[in-house]
């Protein structure tokens, strides 16, 4: 029978503790696999090499998974042409091939009501006056999105009014952002941006004009990020300085930074209290030695691989990152949130930048 | 126009040089004065203690020994004919391997030219080493100082001009690939007298005859998987001689267990020897995906882990030259008839690293194949000749003078 993803919209995003979600995350992926193998051709035929058999899986740890650099390579799609509604597309700078990524209808509702489920658990269900750190030029194309844009729309929908930070030059917009404070005091703000556009084009914003006595009351945010650290480890960056000085500057106590990739968009790996990443009912990671690709245990450093229960619009369920990683737990994080969490080392060395914000900086 | 100094990175000689280049005397191949002074650098480089970490560095030294050079004198022997260098050769070296550069100006340089050597991009410590100690020959004795004008060494980012301006002064412009490097220096004209080596991507593949391999001693076999481990890992599979394809002649049955003695003994090699980035586990991983969508009925064989990946081909498919990875990804094919390899034998085709009887191969190579450049024995794929790619390189980099 087909597992409904609906089934897994039901329940709250952190519940399920290693032998329930075994149970209930892992059919769902068993199902994907078979689906994926009977609906995408190169699937198939990768999995066919393999010799293995998704009729006979037991465990969702035996599932193939693609590399995502595939997706540079080949359009891989689980439905026809034209059911398809928004081509997403990776960073990469000129040149570098992009990741295109396939939704349809369904693939992209349930991306949206996951993002929901899983950010609302660490912001509250209601909407929030919104900064968006980025400028509005990112989504003006809403057919094929990029990373950023596909980032900022998703997020949007956990804002009531909205305002963009930078402008199309990418300079801090200080009277705006000053009115929009002024209006909303008192009120939460939800605070959204990728790291390195945060910390280039706003932190150092915020800093001189701290400097020139102009201070943005930010204590009442909450700020959520992603894209990764490449460029804030290039500048020597640690999060916990990035945080500190965030604060410093704008009195921000509340910032989760999040894991995911826009081959696996809706399931993000939202950060802890605790600095952890951590899986949901909705995903899952697994940490493999390159040598073998066998499991990693706790603490054992190896190659992430990302298991999400949403991609039905292109085989995507399944897939090996080209990031390190650590397992730090599972069910037991201070936090009280179940499943798993881990750390994320950064990229293998010696592969071309990937990651949402990065390109911007490669660039520049 | 002379490239400006900035522009130009030198290891050996200086800007002065390039200038006096075009105006210095060719040679006769092999003169003694030559020999000298490489077997000097040979010497140099075999009680160099760094140098002996490096085999690559240590089979150049053995190669420009006085007793081969000697050899390689004998062969190329003109007899009553009579040759003389062309004068300057520009070669551009190879970014991925680190020692071609070596062989490609020291056989310039005993054929009577003055050369101008682009260094690989990539900063391999050989290429210091190898430098180190011709300088150091250069400097040593009175004798080897006239040398010096005969061989430049340089480095410079990727720019036209620069290209234009070597072009324009040399009598031979050797130029080792890829085919994207071939193509962008080939917009720099040359003088209409000037001629062209140029050393393209190419493939190269294994045959083995099952039979041969089993009735060797374990001894043997265990030599078999280190001279192939040093014709493909030794480059992470990366050089054009190295084999990517294997193919294996006999019996099902001997076949069979021809494959499981090889490849235990092989990854018994790797495991000791090869350092493995992580990435390059996923670099193979990809392509086996990107293979098995692109080609029918291929199937992953399992060897233990990822340090090598085999991918068992059901049909010959010349998609296997595109679809190439590297640091040990090998297709595989049972080869009925030795003639199934034509569609393979294409000018890609370069070396066949052959574990049998190369008699065998004859109605193949006579068959028409513009590819196949050299038969050799596995082991030997890196070996140097000055018949290379298919080209005589002493008939190539010297002239011949009619005297009648």
């Amino acid at each position: 029978m087909e597992w409904k993803y609906e089934d897994l919209l039901e329940l709250e995003p952190y519940s399920l503790e290693k032998k329930e979600k075994q149970e209930l995350f892992g059919r769902r992926l068993l199902y994907l696999s078979k689906w994926h193998y009977q609906s995408c051709t190169a699937y198939r035929r990768i999995v066919d090499a393999l010799g293995t058999n998704p009729e006979q899986l037991d465990m969702y740890e035996a599932i193939p998974f693609l590399p995502v650099r595939l997706f540079k390579e080949l359009d891989l799609r689980s439905v026809p042409e034209e059911e398809i509604v928004k081509t997403m597309t990776s960073s990469g700078t000129t040149g570098q091939r992009v990741s295109k990524i396939y939704v349809d209808r369904k693939t992209a509702a349930y991306q949206q009501k996951t993002l929901v489920k899983l950010v609302s658990s660490f912001t509250g269900g209601s909407r929030m006056p919104m900064i968006i750190i980025d400028s509005p030029s990112v989504i003006k194309d809403r057919i094929s999105f990029s990373a950023r844009g596909a980032g900022i729309l998703g997020f949007s929908i956990f804002g009531r009014d909205k305002i963009y930070a930078l402008d199309d030059d990418m300079k801090l917009n200080v009277e705006g952002v000053t009115t929009f404070l002024e209006k909303h005091k008192g009120e939460r703000i939800f605070l959204f941006g990728f790291t390195f556009m945060i910390w280039q084009h706003f932190y150092k914003e915020l800093l001189r004009l701290k400097r020139k006595g102009i201070f943005l009351d930010l204590s009442n945010g909450i700020l959520i990020h992603g894209g990764g650290w490449k460029k804030l480890k290039d500048e020597a960056v640690s999060q916990k300085e990035f945080y500190g000085r965030l604060q410093k500057v704008g009195g921000l106590k509340e910032i989760h930074d999040y894991y995911g990739m826009v081959e696996q968009t809706g399931c993000i790996y939202m950060q802890c209290e605790h600095g952890h990443f951590h899986a949901s009912i909705f995903s899952d990671v697994i940490i493999r030695k390159p040598v073998d690709f066998s499991v990693c245990g706790i603490g054992e450093k190896g190659i992430i691989q990302v298991l999400s229960a949403i991609p039905e619009s292109y085989p995507g369920h399944s897939l090996l990152t080209e990031d390190e990683g650590i397992l730090l737990g599972e069910d037991d994080c201070p936090c009280g949130r179940k499943g798993k969490y881990f750390s994320v080392i950064g990229r293998l060395k010696n592969t071309e930048i990937r990651g949402c914000s990065d390109t911007y900086a490669a660039k520049y | 126009m002379q490239p400006s100094t900035e522009q130009l990175q030198f290891y050996l000689g200086d800007e002065s040089g390039i200038k006096e280049m075009a105006n210095l005397p060719a040679e006769q191949p092999f003169s003694e004065g030559r020999i000298e002074f490489l077997n000097k650098v040979s010497m140099r480089l075999l009680s160099d203690k760094e140098a002996k970490v490096y085999p690559d560095v240590v089979t150049y030294a053995f190669w420009i020994r006085r007793a081969n050079l000697e050899k390689m004198k004998r062969e190329f022997c003109p007899g009553k004919r009579f040759r003389m260098g062309r004068g300057v050769v520009f070669h551009i070296a190879p970014s991925n391997v680190a020692v071609n550069y070596a062989y490609s100006f020291t056989v310039g340089f005993l054929l009577g030219n003055a050369n101008l050597v682009r260094l690989p991009s990539r900063d391999f410590p050989q290429v210091e080493i190898i430098n180190r100690a011709i300088q150091k020959t250069l400097d040593g004795e009175e004798g080897y100082k006239r040398w010096k004008s005969y061989l430049i060494f340089l480095r410079y980012e990727r720019n036209k001009e620069i290209n234009d301006y070597f072009s324009s002064i040399c009598d031979v412009r050797v130029i080792w690939g890829g085919d994207d490097t071939i193509r962008e220096i080939r917009k720099s004209e040359l003088p209409p007298r000037a001629t062209e080596i140029t050393f393209a991507d190419r493939y190269s593949i294994c045959i083995i005859e099952a039979s041969q391999y089993l009735k060797s001693s374990e001894k043997e076999q265990n030599k078999v998987a280190l001279n192939f481990y040093n014709d493909t890992y030794l480059t992470d599979q990366n050089a054009c001689t190295s084999p990517r394809l294997i193919c294996w002649r006999g019996e099902l049955e001997e076949i069979r267990q021809a494959k499981e003695y090889f490849w235990t003994k092989l990854w018994k090699v790797v495991s000791e020897k090869y350092e493995f980035q992580p990435v390059q586990y996923v670099d193979k991983w990809t392509n086996v995906c990107l293979a098995a969508v692109a080609m029918d009925g291929i199937k992953v064989v399992q060897i233990k882990d990822n340090q090598i990946v085999r991918v068992q081909l059901e049909q010959l498919d010349v998609l296997v030259q595109e679809y190439r990875s590297h640091s040990g990804f090998f297709y595989e094919y049972d080869l009925k008839d030795i003639m199934e390899l034509i569609p393979l034998c294409n000018t890609k085709l370069q070396t066949i690293a052959l574990l049998g009887n190369s008699e065998k191969l004859a109605p193949l190579i006579h068959s028409g194949v513009k590819g196949i450049d050299r038969v050799v024995k596995i082991g030997k794929t890196m070996e140097f000749g000055m018949i290379w790619d298919g080209y005589d390189l002493g008939e190539r980099l010297t002239r011949e003078i009619r005297k009648v």
